[in-house]
C-alpha cells in the first residue's frame, strides 16, 4: 500500500501522541514558553496517560450505551407493528440534544452525585441523535428492489434484519456512531467540571492556575484523539460501503 | 396447478384487483400483461402472499396457499423481480444459495446446486461465484436473480417484469434462456409484463388485465385473433398484428414442396423471421432446412401473407 500523505500526518500524529503520553517530560520545552513564573510546563496533578484512558473510557460506556438504545429504537420504529412509536422517540432523542450537556449535568448531580455517572448521562443523552437519525436513514433508504427480494425469498422479519437490512445499513449507522464518538469525546470534557476523570481535568487546572501549557496539553490531547478516531471510523464505513458494493451512493 | 378464485384486492375503496379468477396448468407459462396500474403485479404478490387478499382463493395444486405461513410458502415458490433485486453484499455464490441457505440443505447439496445453475446459465462458477453483483453486468445480474429464483426446485416460478431493465438483445437472449429452463425443469411460470410482444412470445396462456379486472384469458393466438375488448386491441397494436400472429408459428408449419434459390431458413425459425427475410432478400420463395441441413422445401411469401391473414372467427 503507497502511504498517502494524509495517512503520514496521521501516523505522525499517532506516534507524537503516544510518546506524549508516554513521556511527557520530553516535550517540556515545547510548553515551557506558554507558561509564567516558573509555573510547571507539563501537567503535574496526575498521569496524562491514566486521564486519556479514563477519558476514552468514559466516551466509550457513553456511545456503546447510546448506540444501543438508538438503534434499538430504530429498529423498533421501523418494524410494521412499531411504526407508530416514530414520532414519540424522535421526540424524545431530539429533547436529548436540545439539553444543553451543562444542564444535564447540573440537573444529575443532585440525583446520582459528582463523579463519571453524570457526565456518562450527559454524553449518553447527546449522543443519542445522530445515531437514531443514520441508523433510521439506513434502515429506510435501503434500495427497494433488495428488501422486495428479501421478503420474496422467504425470510421472516428476523433474518431481514439481521441478514440484510442491518448489514446493509450498518456504513450509514457507523456515520452516526462516528459523529456521536466525536461529540462525545469533546463534551466529556466538561464532565471535570462534577468531577469526573476526564482531560478536561487538565484544561480546568490550566484555567484556574492561568497556565496556557496545561490548557494546550488537555485541548490538544482531545483534539487528535478525535481527529484519529474520526478517521478511523471513516476509513472503516468507507471499506464496509465498498464491500456491499454500495459506494456510489455513499461517497458523501 | 395454481387456480386462483374470486380473488379481490382493495386498499380502501378502491380495488386494484377486482374479482379475478384463473386456471394455471402445470408445467406452462402463463403471462399476465396489463398497463401500470392494471394490477397485475398485485395479483401475482398475491400469489405468494407478498399481499394478502381482501377476498378470494388461491389454491397451488390444490393447497390453499394461506395453509402454511408466508415466509414458507415463499421458500417453496421461485420469485424473480425487475432490477434483480440481488443482494449487494453477499456474493453471487451466496445470493444463489440464499433459499437452500433458509431450507437447511447440507452444503455439499447447495455448492452443487450453485455450481448447477450458474453452469446452466453460462457463468463460470470459480470466476462468477465469488463476485459481488455489482462486479456483474446488468444481464448476468438479471441471470443470477433467476438462478436465485430456482435455487430451490420450486415447482412455481413468479416473475415480475424480469426483463423490463434490459436492453432489447440481451432481453431476447434472457426470453431464450427463461423458455430453455422452462422446458428443463418443467416449472410453472407466471410472468408479469406490460409488453405484449413479450408476452406473445413467452405465454402458453395471456392474462390481460386493465384496471384491476382480468378482461381476457386465453392463448396468444386466440388473443390476436379475437381480442376481446378494444382495450386488448389496444395492448396488441392493430399495426403489428399480422406480424405477431406470424411469430406464433414456425416455419416448419408452412412448408410447401417445391424449390427455391439463396440461403436456406431454419425450419424452427418463426414464420416472422422468414417473411421479413423474404421481404428483405427481395426473393418470393426461401428454401427451409432441417436442423442437419437437408432441405425440406420451401416457404413462398404468398402462403405467409394469407396465414397473416385475420383468422375467420
Amino acid at each position: 500500500m503507497r502511504l498517502s500523505l494524509p495517512t503520514v500526518l496521521r501516523l505522525v500524529a499517532l506516534i507524537v501522541l503516544v510518546a506524549f503520553l508516554a513521556r511527557p517530560d520530553w516535550f517540556e520545552p515545547v510548553f515551557r514558553p506558554l507558561t509564567q513564573n516558573n509555573a510547571p510546563a507539563i501537567y503535574n496533578q496526575g498521569s496524562l496517560m491514566t486521564l486519556t484512558l479514563l477519558h476514552l473510557r468514559t466516551v466509550l460506556i457513553a456511545t456503546v450505551a447510546a448506540t444501543i438504545v438508538a438503534l434499538g429504537l430504530a429498529i423498533l420504529v421501523t418494524r410494521p407493528a412499531g411504526a407508530e412509536f416514530l414520532p414519540l422517540s424522535r421526540s424524545l432523542v431530539n429533547i436529548g440534544q436540545t439539553f444543553p450537556p451543562v444542564a444535564v449535568l447540573a440537573l444529575a448531580v443532585p440525583a446520582v452525585g459528582f463523579g463519571e455517572k453524570p457526565t456518562l448521562i450527559a454524553l449518553f443523552l447527546y449522543g443519542l441523535l445522530p445515531i437514531f437519525e443514520n441508523s433510521l436513514t439506513g434502515l429506510t433508504t435501503l434500495p427497494k428492489s433488495v428488501t422486495e427480494a428479501s421478503r420474496g425469498v422467504g425470510m421472516t422479519g428476523w433474518q431481514r434484519l439481521t441478514r440484510i437490512e442491518l448489514p446493509l445499513a450498518l456504513p450509514v449507522i457507523l456515520a452516526g456512531i462516528r459523529l456521536s464518538v466525536v461529540i462525545s469525546l469533546a463534551t466529556a470534557t466538561i464532565g471535570s467540571t462534577v468531577a469526573a476523570r476526564t482531560l478536561g481535568e487538565v484544561i480546568i487546572a490550566g484555567l484556574l492556575s492561568n497556565n496556557l501549557a496545561f490548557v494546550l496539553q488537555g485541548g490538544l490531547i482531545v483534539g487528535i484523539l478525535a481527529v484519529l478516531i474520526y478517521d478511523a471510523l471513516s476509513a472503516l464505513e468507507r471499506v464496509l460501503a465498498r464491500r456491499t458494493g454500495l459506494s456510489q451512493s455513499l461517497t458523501t | 396447478m395454481i387456480e386462483i378464485e374470486h380473488i379481490t384486492k382493495r386498499y380502501g375503496d378502491i380495488a386494484v384487483v377486482d374479482d379475478v379468477s384463473f386456471v394455471v396448468e402445470p408445467h406452462t407459462v402463463t403471462v399476465i400483461v396489463g398497463t401500470s396500474g392494471s394490477g397485475k403485479t398485485t395479483l401475482l404478490r398475491m400469489i405468494n402472499r407478498l399481499v394478502e387478499p381482501t377476498s378470494g382463493t388461491i389454491r397451488l395444486d390444490g393447497e390453499d396457499n394461506r395453509s402454511v405461513p408466508g415466509h414458507e410458502l415463499r421458500r417453496r415458490i421461485g420469485y424473480a423481480i425487475q432490477g434483480h433485486g440481488l443482494f449487494p453484499h453477499r456474493t453471487v455464490a451466496q445470493n444463489i444459495a440464499t433459499v437452500p441457505v433458509l431450507l437447511g440443505w447440507d452444503e455439499a447439496r447447495i455448492d452443487a446446486r450453485v455450481d448447477e445453475l450458474l453452469t446452466l446459465y453460462q457463468l463460470d462458477p470459480a470466476q462468477f461465484g465469488p463476485r459481488y453483483p455489482h462486479e456483474l453486468s446488468g444481464g448476468q445480474q438479471q441471470r443470477v436473480g433467476v438462478a436465485r429464483a430456482l435455487a430451490a426446485e420450486p415447482n412455481v416460478l413468479l416473475m415480475d417484469e424480469p426483463f423490463g431493465a434490459l436492453d432489447p438483445v440481451i432481453r431476447a437472449k434472457a426470453q431464450e434462456d427463461l423458455l430453455a429452463i422452462q422446458k428443463r425443469f418443467g416449472t410453472t411460470i407466471i410472468l408479469v409484463t406490460h409488453d405484449m410482444e413479450e408476452a406473445i412470445h413467452l405465454g402458453d396462456r395471456i392474462a390481460v388485465m386493465d384496471e384491476g379486472k382480468l378482461i381476457q384469458y386465453a392463448a396468444p393466438a386466440e388473443i390476436l385473433a379475437k381480442p376481446a375488448t378494444g382495450f386488448v386491441e389496444t395492448l396488441i397494436g392493430t399495426g403489428d398484428r399480422p406480424f405477431r400472429l406470424l411469430s406464433l408459428e414456425t416455419v416448419e408449419d408452412a412448408i410447401e414442396p417445391g424449390k427455391a434459390t439463396g440461403n436456406a431458413i431454419p425450419a424452427t425459425a418463426t414464420q416472422r423471421d422468414a417473411l421479413a427475410e423474404l421481404l428483405w432478400s427481395g426473393r418470393r420463395a426461401l428454401p427451409v432446412a432441417a436442423g442437419d441441413g437437408a432441405i425440406l422445401g420451401r416457404v413462398t411469401i404468398d402462403a405467409l401473407v394469407k396465414r397473416a391473414a385475420r383468422p375467420a372467427a
